[in-house]
């Protein structure tokens, strides 16, 4: 049994009373109890499928098809970036890149549970520093108690202390700052307390299907210790209580951890150093990674075939992420768009998406090569998304399935009807320094098949760290805007986030009805029914088109691995997430 | 002598003064809202957290109250904080610095050991095969871009001879020689290379001048060897007016090691200047301004100043 895996080196305690709606642990088959084992929790009444596993015995005989057989502890990983982090502090920046390096020295109250054999589509918010939680009958309350034994790292001003209801205060505290992008994410909760040190206590407005993901969600909470506050600056220091510890960060240069021995998670990590290095050029990552330089790299679909024949034994892993890519809109009533869901429409018409997918992944010319890729349709919901993700090319697409489809003509006609019979001029934008080429080709494609149907567009490439993800990705822009939507690892925050009123709508779009969906399906705690929602919102979004689908992001993304990293193909986290610093790095070793 | 040498030194000071006044206007008329890089679009928005951003950074100052604080602070030799990164630029410019000057000085001695014999054998050699592959080779060190042959060199190293690939990471001088130079010198004969087209053909013409002067005729007729009359007699004078040309060059080996050091992940200001640019980081932005141009009107100066060592006919007043 998978679990058994994690038995020499994991303890973790059962949570009772599992809100089913979130956990749906009952469906979890032997791939997926990973990191979930079996047992019971002082106060159980009813079983459980929490969180607990026994530490073996250390000369336990390792399982068949256990992935820690033979793994050899030591040595340093090298990973690559591409730019430096705006910031360190997990707190200080939306970032994408201020989010990943968080994962390795920080910790949430959740986590996702990444392990051998569990299957992406099925990835649950599983306790990170909680140690374990109940949740009321209404689903209103949690009450989560932090993990004894879940230390800071042994650094001053911290020292190595145990984490407490204190340090889960200040950083929700920075979390719900009115200068903090994302704390509108946790707008549903009413109020957080804390009756002891080691007690945190929510109490959310309504109920919450995706509480949990919420907690999991590396973009939203990570506990940093009160001492961040005047002790030492996050901006220069990480202290956490992750799988590494921070060493030094030289910007332009790397970023360095080494493992944390006392991690709650014994055993792991089982490298003992991770490195970073930040190389700017595409060019020279790939140089480096051919060289052996580096231990990880993410090749462009052009050089998978020849990087096959050039790194002996090289690993491939290929993941459609759960990266979506759009085109929004400015809110202003005068916009074309504004007025007329047809010119909306006509825009996603005016996309032929499978030269898109094949342009920016290559399709042919790798399956042509053996290799497994595919190209599905984003919709509102990235197909990567799969628990959630219906296909625009499915039965499930509804009467707005015509709005997807490549088709010039209706385009057109769909622009004249709007009144538009001549196109119109507007402004085009997106990053053109940070997503890398596969968006910026589909992006400059994206533009010649808006130009066809007669959108004159000027083009805009912004800098992404004092234009883009300050300004356009928060709604302040006119024209059309491209870009990707933060990474969510539960569908629900897509819908949240673009229909609700929140800083984040990057369109400003109020649609009632899909603001209404958004909030029910928020709340609704049965996965089949919630399930229908979801299929309801594509349906209906698919006819309103207020975020234009596109899809970069939607064809199979390779990431290449050293032919001695092993557990790299088989542990994965959420794809495109943040958080592999602890989901997924602790748990790979060197041959 | 003296004199000149503290009128030149003076004459810094308004130099200096100029560029980073129209350094701090320029950056300033900038499009792009600072204070949304700094608070999120969310705190831009509000206008109370907009203001105590504004404050905390002095931007609610006007320009020349803005400009007179950073110069009050400079004279300190406090530089300020970046807006994006949170860290002191003084400290972020001693470590970079001396990575772009090592990169500099690497450059300019490949250069001259590439530019120098190729210009002297060009001329003396004139009009032969040797003069024709000079010029030629002059002729395309100029005109290839730099960073084109930089990505081309890595791209086959990584592809067909990967011993040929410089280390991932940076490694001070100080800390390991040999892997500092292992990933130094590619670049360097990159930069060095680009630089010594022109070198190279200046100092061929000035060769061909001195060659001409009566005294080589001189030299000739007296039966001395080509080698003591080029080594001798007319290298020196050569040389002189290459290294005004060489002075010259000094900003374009600071501005050329920009995209040098973004292929070869080089931790120089270039790439922190590019960065703070794109995201109008305005305190590191003045600072490597005020910095870079400093070191390029001393290092005029120095050029000047070893003009007249190396000519004793010259004389400054």
């Amino acid at each position: 049994m998978a679990s058994e895996y994690w038995n020499r080196f994991a303890k973790e305690r059962a949570s009772r009373r599992r809100f089913l709606g979130v956990a749906g642990v009952a469906g979890a088959g032997a791939a997926g109890m990973a990191l979930v084992g079996c047992g019971g929790s002082s106060s159980s009444k009813t079983p459980t499928a929490g969180l607990a596993t026994n530490t073996a015995a250390p000369n336990a005989t390792a399982t068949p098809n256990d992935p820690f057989a033979n793994a050899k502890k030591g040595g340093t990983y090298k990973g690559v970036q591409q730019v430096d982090p705006p910031t360190i502090d997990p707190q200080g920046n939306a970032s994408f890149l201020t989010k990943g390096f968080s994962a390795f020295s920080y910790s949430r109250l959740f986590k996702y549970n990444s392990g051998p054999g569990v299957k992406v589509a099925d990835l649950k918010a599983v306790p990170d520093i909680c140690e374990s939680y109940t949740a009321s009958s209404d689903a209103l309350t949690w009450t989560i108690k932090l993990r004894q034994g879940a230390k800071f790292h042994n650094i001053a001003p911290v020292n190595g202390r145990q984490v407490d209801t204190d340090d889960v205060k200040y950083s929700w505290g920075r979390l719900t700052d009115a200068k903090n992008t994302n704390a509108k994410q946790v707008a549903f909760v009413d109020s957080v307390t804390y009756p002891d040190l080691q007690t945190v206590v929510f109490k959310l407005k309504a109920p919450n299907a995706a509480f949990l993901d919420v907690l999991a969600d590396a973009n939203i909470l990570w506990i940093m210790p009160k001492e961040a506050d005047g002790g030492f600056d996050p901006a220069t220091k990480m202290i956490g209580t992750g799988p590494w510890i921070f060493d030094s960060y030289t910007p332009s240069q790397s970023i360095k951890w080494h493992r944390n021995p006392d991690w709650y998670m014994s055993g792991f990590p089982l490298m003992d150093n991770f490195e970073v290095d930040i190389i700017p050029t595409y060019a020279t990552q790939l140089a480096q990674f051919q060289a052996g330089s580096i231990d990880e790299f993410g090749p462009q679909s052009d050089d998978l075939v020849s990087l096959k024949s050039q790194v002996k034994d090289v690993q491939l892993l290929g993941v459609i992420s759960q990266l979506m890519s759009f085109f929004y809109f400015d809110a202003d009533p005068n916009s074309p768009w504004t007025k007329n869901n047809l010119v909306r429409q006509a825009v996603s018409m005016s996309l032929d998406r499978d030269g898109l997918t094949d342009l920016g992944y290559n399709i042919k010319k790798l399956q042509a090569a053996g290799l497994d890729v595919q190209g599905p349709w984003n919709n509102i919901i990235p197909a990567g998304m799969l628990k959630f993700w219906d296909d625009p090319q499915g039965t499930n697409a509804g009467t707005g399935a015509k709005n997807f489809k490549y088709n010039v003509a209706d385009a057109k006609a769909a622009l004249s009807a709007a009144g538009y019979p001549d196109g119109f001029s507007t402004k085009f934008q997106y990053p053109a320094s940070v997503y890398g080429p596969i968006f910026n080709s589909i992006a400059e494609a994206s533009i010649q098949f808006l130009q066809a149907i007669g959108i004159k567009v000027t083009t805009e490439t912004q800098d992404y760290a004092s234009k883009y993800i300050t300004q356009t990705f928060a709604g302040n822009f006119s024209g059309i805007a491209f870009g990707y939507e933060t990474p969510f690892p539960e569908g629900g925050g897509y819908p949240t986030r673009f229909f609700t009123d929140n800083p984040l709508n990057h369109g400003h779009v109020k649609d009632p009805q899909l603001a209404q969906l958004a909030v029910q399906q928020q709340q609704e705690l049965d996965p089949v029914k919630r399930k229908a929602l979801f299929t309801q919102i594509q349906q209906v979004h698919a006819e309103q088109m207020w975020y234009v689908p596109n899809q970069a992001g939607a064809g199979t993304g390779f990431t290449a691995f050293q032919p001695n990293i092993q557990n790299a193909i088989s542990i994965r986290t959420v794809p495109g997430s943040y958080p592999i610093g602890t989901e997924t790095y602790p748990f790979y070793w060197k041959s | 002598m003296q004199r000149y040498l503290i009128r030149r030194l003076l004459l810094i000071i308004p130099t200096l003064l100029g560029v980073s006044f129209v350094v701090f206007i320029l950056v300033r008329s900038v499009p792009g809202d600072v204070t949304a890089l700094i608070g999120g679009a969310y705190g831009a928005a509000d206008p109370a957290t907009k203001a105590a951003i504004e404050k905390q950074y002095g931007l609610d100052q006007n320009i020349p109250e803005q400009y007179v604080q950073w110069l009050g602070r400079v004279s300190h030799a406090d530089f300020g904080t970046s807006i994006l990164s949170g860290r002191s630029v003084d400290s972020e410019m001693q470590h970079r610095l001396p990575v772009t000057l090592e990169l500099g000085v690497l450059a300019l001695l490949f250069s001259l050991v590439i530019a120098i014999p190729v210009g002297i054998l060009s001329a003396i050699r004139q009009d032969t095969i040797a003069d024709y592959a000079g010029r030629s080779l002059a002729i395309g060190l100029l005109a290839v871009p730099g960073f084109w042959i930089a990505i081309m060199l890595i791209t086959l190293a990584g592809a067909h001879f990967v011993w040929g690939v410089p280390p991932a990471t940076y490694v001070s001088l100080t800390d390991n020689p040999v892997s500092n130079l292992k990933l130094m010198a590619m670049p360097a004969f990159i930069l060095g290379a680009g630089l010594s087209g022109g070198v190279m053909r200046f100092t061929r013409s000035s060769m061909l001048e001195v060659l001409r002067q009566d005294y080589i005729r001189t030299a000739w007729s007296k039966g001395l060897r080509e080698r003591v009359i080029v080594s001798r007699h007319a290298m020196r004078n050569a040389l002189i007016p290459v290294m005004t040309v060489i002075g010259l060059n000094l900003p374009i080996l600071v501005g050329g090691s920009v995209i040098i050091e973004q292929v070869y992940s080089i931790p120089g200001i270039g790439r922190y200047y590019l960065a703070s640019v794109g995201a109008h980081d305005y305190p590191v932005i003045e600072g490597i301004n005020l910095v870079v141009a400093f070191s390029v009107v001393f290092a005029n100066l120095a050029v000047d100043m070893l003009y007249s060592v190396v000519d004793p006919r010259i004389r400054y007043a």
